[in-house]
Parts: structure tokens; C-alpha cells; sequence
């Protein structure tokens, strides 16, 4: 009988990379609905936990990514530039979203930039 | 035969994460169909309620705060108390419920505000007093032509012959149930429109 090993991390961290991906792409549409109409996404859905996930989500697919070893290409100094002006586009969408939540949403949002470039940058390296 | 079995292996974890992919796909489409058809009210029904104990996205807390107190429930010291309800889209109706405790018996009106003025309703109800002496009353208004501004109507809680701030209202929960036309009755072109003019209004 056929067994999916889940020990050899190709599925669960996939699914978790996906996972960041989809909520990644979510939150970038929500910020983009509360940009057309205020309050869209906030009245039904609770920020808090959606951007916790996200985040955590983000830092373990980081982490996941790290451990792997083997190197592919070097960035240049344009990867980085791109890499750094799209994690400040994620933070700040992130700081949009919870802008009602006050210092919290300064940090959250920091939080996003940094989760955010590494998640990129380690996508890219490998 | 390793081969094989290795093959299958490789071909059935594709299908999996292929799987899961689309599942991700289709979930987070529908959360985003889910979240507008929800704020354009698509049943034409929107409950929505509060305790008071902080700003929710569809209620303020009472205002102004030094008539109110805070506890278990809110307490009303002085009258009149105000608070705002934030409204998705245009509706028609609003049922407003509040479940109460008035031990002084004062006069309880409640409304929105229409301009200079408010329009000031008293509650009605039969349901009994629960074990606490809270009662359940409500009250309905029609919509049209209230002072929406920004998305956002003003309510005010009038409590005539309030003076002592130690004789006053506590008010554990309201529910407000707004009303209109669900989708799919009528045009679904107006009810768009109508949707996108109320948004566009909203800055």
C-alpha cells in the first residue's frame, strides 16, 4: 500500500508555504478592498487573527527554508532593492489594515517587512 | 519494481499538493466573494449588536463617556447618551432591540438623528423581565432620510427625569436588525449601484 511520508518535509512545508502565499495574495486584495470601501473586510473578519497566522505562517516557511543548504544563485544588489521596496509595500499594507489597533499596528506591520524579506530572499537564494 | 512504487509515490504526492492547492484556491476565493456579498447584504438582513464595552466596527461605545460607566454592563448616570451605528450600505429598516434594566422607571425613548432633530421612539415589548430585572424592549425605524454621514448614523438615548447619577440605567446588549431588499429580488444591477453610490458617499 502507498503511504505519503510526511517525514521527508515535502508536503506539510509546501502546504505551508502555500498557505503564506494564498494569505500573502489576501491580504493585498483586502487592503486593496478597504482602499475602495472602508471597513469591508474589518466589519466580517477578525485582522488579528488573520495577520497572526500570516505571520507565523511566514516565520515558520522561513525557517523551514533555511535549513535547507543548497545554493543556487547569489542576489545582486537590484534583487535586494526589489526585495526590500516589496517587503515595505507589504508592511505598510499591514499597518493599513490594522490601522485602528494603534502602536500594535506599527509593530505587526514591522513585523511584516521583516517576515516578508526574508521569506523573499530565501525563496530567491535557493 | 522500486521504481514503480517510487513513481506512484511521486505521483500521488502531486495530486495531494495539487489537491490542497486548489483547495487554498477556491477557499480564499470564496472568502473574498463571502466578505462583499456579506457587506452588500445579499439576504437584505444584517444583525448586528453590541454590549458597549468598546468600539466594535458597527457600534461606538456611549458617548458622552462621563455620563456612562463601564462594569459588567454599561450604566447610563446622566442623560442623554449618545451612540453611532455604522452602516455598510443603504438599508430601509432597523429594528432596534436593548435589553435593559431601568429600576427608576424612567421614560425610555430611543432614536436616530434627522437633521437638527432626533426621531424619538418609545419601546414596546411583552417579553418578562428576566431573573436580573432586565428587559428586553425594541423599537423600529424606517431609514430613509436619516443623517448618514460617512456611513454613519448618530442614535440618542433619552432618559427624562434622570438627575441622580446614583439612580440610573443599565444597558447589558443591543441588537439592531437592518432591513432591504435581499439580491436577487428586483434589479441586481440597481442594488449594485445603489451599493457602489453608498460607497462612493462613504468618503
Amino acid at each position: 500500500m502507498l503511504k505519503i511520508n510526511f517525514k521527508d518535509n515535502q508536503i506539510l512545508p509546501a502546504v505551508g508555504r502555500d498557505l503564506f502565499l494564498a494569505g500573502f495574495v489576501l491580504l493585498v486584495i483586502f487592503s486593496f478592498l478597504e482602499l475602495f470601501k472602508p471597513r469591508i473586510v474589518t466589519n466580517y473578519l477578525n485582522l488579528d487573527i488573520f495577520l497572526f497566522f500570516l505571520l507565523l505562517l511566514g516565520a515558520v516557511a522561513i525557517m523551514h527554508q533555511r535549513q535547507e543548504k543548497k545554493k543556487i544563485k547569489k542576489l545582486n544588489f537590484l534583487d535586494y532593492s526589489t526585495i526590500c521596496l516589496f517587503s515595505v509595500l507589504v508592511g505598510i499594507l499591514i499597518f493599513y489594515l490594522t490601522r485602528t489597533t494603534g502602536f500594535f499596528s506599527f509593530l505587526i506591520g514591522l513585523a511584516g517587512v521583516v517576515i516578508c524579506y526574508f521569506f523573499i530572499r530565501e525563496t530567491m537564494e535557493y | 519494481m522500486t521504481m514503480i512504487m517510487n513513481m506512484m509515490k511521486h505521483m500521488t504526492t502531486t495530486i495531494i499538493m495539487k489537491f490542497i492547492k486548489a483547495v487554498i484556491i477556491i477557499g480564499s476565493v470564496c472568502l473574498v466573494l463571502f466578505l462583499i456579498l456579506q457587506d452588500m447584504a445579499w439576504t437584505g438582513r444584517l444583525e448586528v449588536q453590541t454590549d458597549f464595552k468598546k468600539f466594535t466596527p458597527f457600534f461606538t461605545i456611549l458617548k458622552p463617556q462621563d455620563r456612562n460607566i463601564i462594569g459588567d454592563v454599561a450604566y447610563i448616570k446622566g442623560e442623554p447618551a449618545y451612540f453611532d451605528l455604522y452602516l455598510p450600505r443603504d438599508f430601509d429598516k432597523a429594528i432596534l432591540e436593548i435589553e435593559y434594566k431601568n429600576e427608576f422607571g424612567y421614560p425610555i425613548q430611543i432614536g436616530p438623528n434627522v437633521g437638527l432633530e432626533w426621531e424619538l421612539k418609545d419601546l414596546s415589548g411583552d417579553l418578562p423581565p428576566d431573573e436580573n430585572n432586565f428587559i428586553i424592549q425594541s423599537a423600529k425605524f424606517d431609514l430613509e432620510g436619516k443623517n448618514i454621514n460617512n456611513g454613519k448614523l448618530r442614535f440618542i438615548i433619552s432618559l427624562s427625569g434622570l438627575f441622580e447619577p446614583e439612580k440610573g440605567v443599565y444597558v447589558k446588549n443591543l441588537k439592531i436588525t437592518l432591513l432591504r431588499d435581499p439580491l436577487w429580488q428586483g434589479s441586481a444591477a440597481d442594488n449594485l449601484i445603489s451599493y457602489l453610490k453608498y460607497a462612493k458617499n462613504q468618503f
